[in-house]
C-alpha cells in the first residue's frame, strides 16, 4: 500500500526552472509511466520522489507520509538506473545483497531474497560473476534484481531499456509487465521518452513537458482523447496529422475550410461566435481512408509510399492556402498507389481532434482544461 | 599494394629506444659498478669488467726475511696475488721499461745474477746463490688476464661501516607514514569535496589548486620557526621523525587531493546515488564503493609521493638532525660525497642502494595502473 502524492511541486536549477507546480497522485499497485521529451524534467522528478534531488518547494508524500525531509533509504522505495549503475567490483550477488547487509540482515535472510530475486530475474547462473562479465541484458536484469531485493513498496525506474538493442528491449519490456504481476504489491513509477514502453506498461500515463503536465491518463485515454496538441503529436507513432481550419459556419453541421478548395465537415459543436477563428484539426493516420464518394474528401498529392506488407505509409501534400500541409495516411494491406498521384481522401467518423488557437482540446463550443 | 611506412610511429618508437637506453645505460653501470673491487673500480670502468681483460700491475715480492735455504740456494717463494681472483699473467717484466721483458714461465735473470720465474697463477720463485739482502722485495711488472669478477664487499662496508644501513632505515621510517598520512588524509578529503555538499566547497577546491603553485622552499623556513617554537613551548626536539612526516604530508596534500579529486569525479554519479537509494551513509560509500574502486589511483599517487619524499633533500636536511639515527639516505649520501668522494665503490654502492626501493616499488605497484577496474559499472 503505498500511493504517492505529489502537491504543487517545483524545483529549479540555478536560474532555470526544470519543474513548475507539478501535482499528481499516483495510486497504490499502480504502474505509472512518466513521458515527455528530453530535457523536460522527466528524471528531475523521479530523483525527487526518491530523494536524491532536493525539494524546492511542495510536498511528496509516501503512503500518506510526508518524505520531504527523509533520506532516500527510508523512503521505502528502490531505483534502477539507466546506466545501471552496478558497483563494479562486486559479484553480482554482492550487487544484489549490498543493502541488505547494511540493513544488518541475518546472513540466512540475505540468502534466501537474493536467490529468490535471481529466481524472477533467471539470472541465478551468474551471481559469482562481475558485472563487467556480463551483457547489456543481463546487467539490467542485475540493477532490477538489486531494487527487487530490498523489497520496496514503490519501484522507480529511469529509463531502464534504453541502453538495450531494440530486440533485448521488447524482451525486457516483457519481463518489467510481468514483475508487475508478479509483485500486486509494489507501485512502480517508470520514466521514458519512448512512447510504446509507455503505452504498453502503463495504467497510467503522465505527460510532461518542459516541466509541466500536459495530461494525465490511461494509454487510451491520451491516445483517443489528447487534452492538447502536444499530447495529440507526442502520443501515436507515426504522429497525429496537423492542419490549420478555418471555421465557415457553426450550426447543426458546421464546416471547416483547409483551403479554397478543401471544405469539411466537422463533427464538433461551435458556438456562433466560433466563426471565422482558426482550429488546428487533427486526425492520426490510421484514421485516413481512401475516399469511397465525394462527400467530405479531400484530395493529396503523394511524395513516399512506404510499403510495409500489413500497411503502407502514404505520405502526401495539401496544398493550404498559404502554404503545403504534409499528412501521412496509415492505409492497412498494400494499396495501389504510387508517387506523384492524386488521391482523395477521407477522415474516419468521429475521429476528428480539434484544438484551439492555443492548442487546447476544443470539445461542444468548450475548452478542455 | 603499397606499404604504408608510418614514420611518426617509427619515429616515436625510436624516441622511446632512445629514452630506455638513456635511462638504463647509467643505471646498469650503477649497478655493475656497485659490485665491483674497489681497487678495479678506481682504474678502468665498469663496462671491461664484463669481459675477460688485460691488465698491467705492479706487484712486489716478498723479502728476505721469507728466504728458505735449499741445496746451497737461497729461495723465495710466493704468489704475487693477494687473493685468488682467476687472473692469469700473460707475461712480466723487472723494470718499468720493459714490462713484458717475459713469457709467463720463462727465467729472467737478474743482474745480481738470481733468478725469477713467475708462473701464471701468479706463483713466483726468486733463486740466488747469495743470500737476499733487501728488506723490500722486487718489484715485478705483469701483464694478466682478469676475468670478470664481483663482490658483495662494498655493499657490506657501506651498509654496515659507513652508516648508510641506519640511514635506509630511516628513510623508510620518513617515507612510508609521509605517503600514507597524506593518502589517508586526502581520500577522506576528496571523497568530501566530490560527493558531498557543504558550504564554501567550490572555495576550497579553488585554493587547494591555488596552492599546487605555491613553491615549497618559501615555507621551509616559516615552518621550521614554528616548529622551533612548538618545540621550545612543549620541551621537545624541534626536529623529528613526527614534524618531518607532518611537514611531507603538508606538502603533498594538495596535490594528493587534486589527484584524487580528479579520479574520484570521474566515479559514475549514478553509481553512487544507487548507493545512497540502496541505504549506505557517505561513510559506507566511501569505505566499501569509493576506496574499493580508487586503488588504481592510490596506487599511481602512492608511487608519486614516495618516491618524491625518498628522492627529497631539501626537506630532510631542513627538519631532521644530522646525526646517524636520523639522517636519511639522500643527506648520508650528500655527506658521504664530501668526505669520500674518492671512494667510487662507497658512492656507486650507495647510489644504488637508494635506488633499490623506487625500483621495487615501481615494478610491483605497476600492475594496479591499468585500467578497467570500472568497466562493466556503467552502460557499453
Ligand atoms: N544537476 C543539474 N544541474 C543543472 N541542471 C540540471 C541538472 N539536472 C538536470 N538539469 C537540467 O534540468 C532539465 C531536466 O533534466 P532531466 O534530466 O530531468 O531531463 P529528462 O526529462 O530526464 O531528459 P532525458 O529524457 O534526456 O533523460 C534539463 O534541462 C537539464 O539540463
Ligand atoms: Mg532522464
Amino acid at each position: 500500500m503505498a500511493e504517492i502524492q505529489i502537491n504543487s511541486l517545483s524545483k529549479s536549477f540555478g536560474k532555470s526552472k526544470v519543474i513548475k507546480d507539478i501535482s499528481l497522485s499516483i495510486q497504490s499497485r499502480s504502474f505509472t509511466v512518466i513521458v515527455g521529451p528530453s530535457g523536460c524534467g522527466k528524471s528531475t522528478l523521479l530523483r525527487m520522489i526518491a530523494g536524491l534531488e532536493k525539494i524546492d518547494t511542495g510536498e511528496i508524500k509516501i503512503a500518506g507520509k510526508s518524505v520531504n525531509d527523509l533520506p532516500p533509504k527510508d523512503r521505502e522505495i528502490a531505483m534502477v538506473f539507466q546506466s545501471y549503475a552496478l558497483y563494479p567490483h562486486m559479484t553480482v550477488f554482492n550487487n544484489m545483497a549490498f543493502g541488505l547487509k547494511l540493513e544488518k540482515k541475518s546472513k540466512s535472510e540475505i540468502e534466501n531474497r537474493v536467490k529468490e530475486a535471481a529466481r524472477i530475474l533467471q539470472i541465478e547462473n551468474l551471481l559469482d560473476r562481475k558485472p563487467k562479465q556480463l551483457s547489456g541484458g543481463q546487467r539490467q536484469r542485475v540493477a532490477i534484481g538489486r531494487a527487487i531485493t530490498r523489497n520496496p513498496k514503490v519501484f522507480l525506474f529511469d529509463e531502464p531499456l534504453s541502453n538495450l538493442d531494440a530486440a533485448l528491449r521488447v524482451a525486457t519490456r516483457i519481463e518489467i509487465a510481468n514483475l508487475h504481476d508478479s509483485m500486486p504489491d509494489a507501485t512502480m513509477v517508470y520514466v521514458t521518452h519512448d512512447q510504446v514502453e509507455a503505452m504498453t506498461l502503463a495504467n497510467q500515463i503522465v505527460v510532461l513537458s518542459e516541466g509541466q503536465i500536459e495530461q494525465i491518463g490511461s494509454p487510451l485515454e491520451l491516445y483517443e482523447e489528447p487534452d492538447n496538441l502536444f499530447v495529440a503529436k507526442f502520443i501515436g507513432s507515426p504522429a497525429m496529422n496537423i492542419i490549420p481550419i478555418e471555421i465557415l459556419t457553426t450550426g447543426i453541421n458546421p464546416v471547416g475550410k483547409i483551403n479554397e478548395k478543401i471544405k469539411i465537415t466537422l463533427e464538433t459543436k461551435f458556438s456562433s461566435s466560433d466563426k471565422g477563428r482558426e482550429f488546428h484539426l487533427g486526425f492520426r493516420p490510421e484514421n485516413l481512408m481512401l475516399a469511397k464518394t465525394d462527400k467530405n474528401s479531400f484530395t493529396a498529392d503523394v511524395s513516399l509510399v512506404e510499403s510495409l506488407g500489413e500497411y503502407a505509409l502514404v505520405y502526401a501534400n495539401i496544398k493550404g492556402s498559404s502554404s503545403d500541409y504534409n499528412i501521412i495516411a496509415k492505409l492497412l494491406g498494400t494499396p495501389k498507389i504510387s508517387k506523384g498521384d492524386q488521391v482523395s481522401f477521407q477522415i474516419q467518423k468521429s475521429k476528428m481532434h480539434l484544438f484551439d488557437e492555443e492548442g487546447r482540446r476544443y470539445i461542444n463550443g468548450k475548452k478542455q482544461v | 599494394m603499397k606499404i604504408k611506412i608510418n614514420f611518426s610511429s617509427i619515429l616515436s618508437q625510436l624516441l622511446l629506444l632512445f629514452f630506455v637506453i638513456l635511462w638504463i645505460t647509467p643505471t646498469f653501470g650503477l649497478f655493475i659498478s656497485s659490485f665491483r673491487d674497489k681497487d678495479q673500480l678506481a682504474i678502468s670502468g665498469w663496462w671491461t669488467s664484463l669481459v675477460t681483460t688485460e691488465v698491467n700491475e705492479i706487484h712486489r715480492t716478498k723479502g728476505k726475511k721469507d728466504q728458505v735455504e735449499d741445496e746451497g740456494f737461497y729461495i723465495i717463494k710466493g704468489n704475487l696475488f693477494k687473493k685468488d681472483e682467476g687472473k692469469k699473467v700473460l707475461s712480466y717484466g723487472v723494470t718499468s721499461k720493459n714490462i713484458n721483458a717475459y713469457k709467463v714461465g720463462e727465467v729472467a735473470i737478474l743482474k745480481d745474477k738470481s733468478e725469477i720465474t713467475v708462473f701464471e697463477n701468479g706463483n713466483y720463485q726468486l733463486k740466488s746463490k747469495s743470500e737476499f739482502k733487501k728488506k723490500k722485495g722486487r718489484r715485478i711488472f705483469i701483464t694478466a688476464t682478469s676475468p670478470p669478477s664481483f663482490t658483495l664487499d662494498n655493499y657490506k662496508e657501506v651498509l654496515f661501516k659507513e652508516g648508510l644501513g641506519q640511514a635506509f632505515l630511516n628513510t623508510i621510517a620518513v617515507a612510508l607514514p609521509a605517503t600514507l598520512i597524506p593518502l589517508i588524509i586526502c581520500s577522506f578529503f576528496s571523497y568530501s569535496l566530490t560527493w558531498m555538499n557543504f558550504f564554501g566547497r567550490d572555495l576550497l577546491l579553488a585554493t587547494i589548486i591555488a596552492s599546487l603553485v605555491v613553491p615549497l622552499q618559501m615555507s621551509l623556513i616559516p615552518i621550521l620557526t614554528i616548529y622551533n617554537d612548538l618545540g621550545a613551548l612543549f620541551n621537545v626536539e624541534a626536529k623529528s621523525f613526527p614534524g618531518v612526516w607532518m611537514a611531507h604530508t603538508g606538502f603533498g596534500l594538495a596535490s594528493t587531493t587534486f589527484l584524487l579529486w580528479n579520479f574520484m569525479k570521474s566515479l559514475p554519479n549514478e553509481m553512487l546515488e544507487a548507493a545512497k537509494v540502496d541505504g549506505a551513509s557517505h561513510y559506507d560509500t566511501f569505505v566499501r564503493i569509493v576506496i574499493p574502486l580508487s586503488i588504481p589511483a592510490f596506487a599511481s599517487i602512492f608511487i608519486l609521493q614516495f618516491l618524491w619524499v625518498w628522492n627529497d633533500l631539501l626537506v630532510g636536511l631542513v627538519f631532521l638532525d644530522k646525526h646517524p639515527s636520523e639522517i636519511i639516505l639522500t643527506a648520508k649520501l650528500k655527506e658521504l660525497l664530501g668526505s669520500r668522494g674518492e671512494n667510487w665503490e662507497i658512492l656507486t654502492t650507495g647510489a644504488f642502494i637508494s635506488m633499490t626501493v623506487p625500483l621495487f616499488i615501481f615494478f610491483s605497484l605497476q600492475r594496479f595502473f591499468i585500467r578497467g577496474l570500472v568497466a562493466g559499472s556503467v552502460k557499453g
